[in-house]
């Protein structure tokens, strides 16, 4: 079933024209990674669809209605979180706090502060630290945390891995894969394809705002996505 | 390479903290070239163009333009000296004219001179002579990146330093910018071009640096380099192993 349904879709940052045209559907339970070059246009696509940066044009339905000019917070009561590009936590709070804050959005599901900690041990010793002193992979669980304690039926998640080190990542991307394994939707931006494709079903590669290539993660090729990421024709041939 | 360089820098170090944003980088930019700089997000191009352009003092290392030092030269005196630099966001002062802006370039380097007849060529130059009376903020993305463009040309640098300003622009603008910098080519000025829109810097340039970590991982023909398999790796990630 369709849970997700982008039509058309255009945003802008003033003269800036950095989504065109964006059309693609997102089913229950499916994974759809987005990649493309710096500037392709994922980021604010995915603001776009978590009520955080207003379309220009084109339509956001989800679950069968339309949210296009729904503000974010009642996006979340229906069930889209987005876990922003750099965290974006609340520094002077604690990894607890940061998570009950989440939690006031009063959605019912399984996410408790406990539940949590059962996904990301190593948040459990860490849950009265402020959330400004914690390392940036505990910062990330704690992001990644805070968004599923609004019991989400979709979740976006905004380069995940940036700034962390490799095996921190690694961390990271099991708790995502035990996400999937649950049966959550998600939408994740990452730069890197590698990793994108071992996680996702479904991969849409941006360039410039559009999106230039889109097929299912075991069919598509690293010299397809070369090609449609850079807009070369036999760039790695 | 015979050709004397017009703008070097050698074993250029830059650090933010814990950070090494530049380990080591060489590199050389020969009169009259066109040398585009690609790299993902974090590879150290910006900086580079920093320190080149010397709003940014490097650790170590040394920058030369047209064989002289001026790794303790302040940007402005640089500019004066021959580099220009055209930024990524263009932020015009809104409310003067396209004229005055271009103007200010002119004042600012390429000596006392013919500073309103620089102004006009450079207007001309980047197709700006029918909005030359209207005031900046008036304009749309794409004047204001041609503005960018002329204010910095003002300056009538001997290297032209440009920073993603192929972004945002559709396919017939970004043509008319190439347009734009083939002539700027003929006319002998050096280009060092970051740009993340790669198939349309590739166009623009002959020659092709990609930058990863800090460090330059490929240098050559522009067809070879967005080949190479270290720059894809780069960019997408290495490839799993299966």
């Amino acid at each position: 079933m369709t849970l997700l349904s982008v039509e058309n879709l255009g945003a802008r940052h003033g003269l800036l024209q950095a989504v065109r045209e964006m059309s693609f559907e997102v089913s229950e339970g499916e994974t759809l990674a987005l990649v493309g070059a710096n500037g392709a246009g994922k980021t604010t696509l995915l603001r776009a669809i978590a009520g955080a940066h207003r379309p220009s044009e084109g339509r956001v339905v989800f679950d069968g209605q339309d949210i296009t000019a729904m503000p974010a917070y009642n996006r979340v009561r229906r069930g889209i979180a987005l876990v922003p590009e750099g965290r974006k936590l609340f520094g002077h709070m604690t990894v607890e706090e940061n998570l009950r804050v989440a939690g006031a959005a009063h959605r019912e599901g399984r996410w408790t502060v406990d539940e949590v900690f059962d996904t990301f041990p190593l948040l459990q010793p860490l849950r009265g630290r402020k959330a400004a002193l914690l390392s940036g992979g505990e910062q990330q669980a704690t992001a990644i945390g805070r968004a599923l304690m609004t019991n989400p039926k979709l979740l976006l998640l905004d380069e995940v891995s940036l700034g962390l080190a490799p095996n921190v990542v690694q961390t990271v991307y099991d708790s995502v894969a035990r996400l999937i394994e649950g049966g959550t939707t998600i939408v994740l931006v990452e730069q890197d394809l590698a990793r994108a494709l071992a996680v996702a079903s479904r991969v849409i590669c941006m360039l410039e705002g559009r999106l230039v290539l889109e097929g299912a993660a075991s069919s598509v090729t690293r010299e397809q996505v070369t090609e449609a990421y850079f807009g070369l024709r036999g760039a790695a041939a | 390479m015979a050709a004397e360089p017009v703008l070097a820098a050698v074993g250029i170090r830059k650090r933010f903290g814990a950070l090494t944003v530049l380990d080591g980088v060489d590199f050389a930019v020969p009169v009259g070239g066109a040398v585009g700089i690609v790299g993902p997000n974090g590879a150290g191009k910006t900086t580079l163009l920093n320190v080149l352009a010397g709003s940014l003092r490097a650790d170590n290392g040394r920058v030369e333009l047209n064989g002289r030092d001026v790794t303790g030269t302040r940007a402005a005196k640089r500019c004066r000296l021959g580099i220009g630099r055209a930024f990524q966001i263009p932020r015009p002062f809104g409310d003067m004219t396209v004229f005055e802006n271009v103007l200010v370039g002119s004042s600012s380097g390429g000596g006392r001179r013919a500073v309103y007849p620089r102004a006009i060529e450079a207007l001309d130059l980047c197709g700006l002579g029918d909005v030359a009376n209207r005031r900046a903020e008036s304009l749309g993305l794409l004047r204001r990146k041609r503005l960018e463009l002329a204010r910095a040309l003002a300056t009538a640098p001997d290297i032209l330093l440009l920073d993603e300003i192929g972004g945002g622009l559709t396919d017939a603008e970004a043509d008319e910018l190439l347009e734009t910098i083939a002539v700027l080519k003929e006319r002998g000025i050096a280009i060092v071009w970051i740009e993340h829109i790669v198939h349309v810097l590739v166009r623009g340039v002959t020659r092709l640096v990609a930058m990863d970590q800090g460090a330059i991982i490929a240098d050559g023909a522009p067809d070879e380099v967005m080949r190479d398999a270290r720059v894809i790796d780069a960019y997408l990630g290495r490839q799993a192993t299966s």
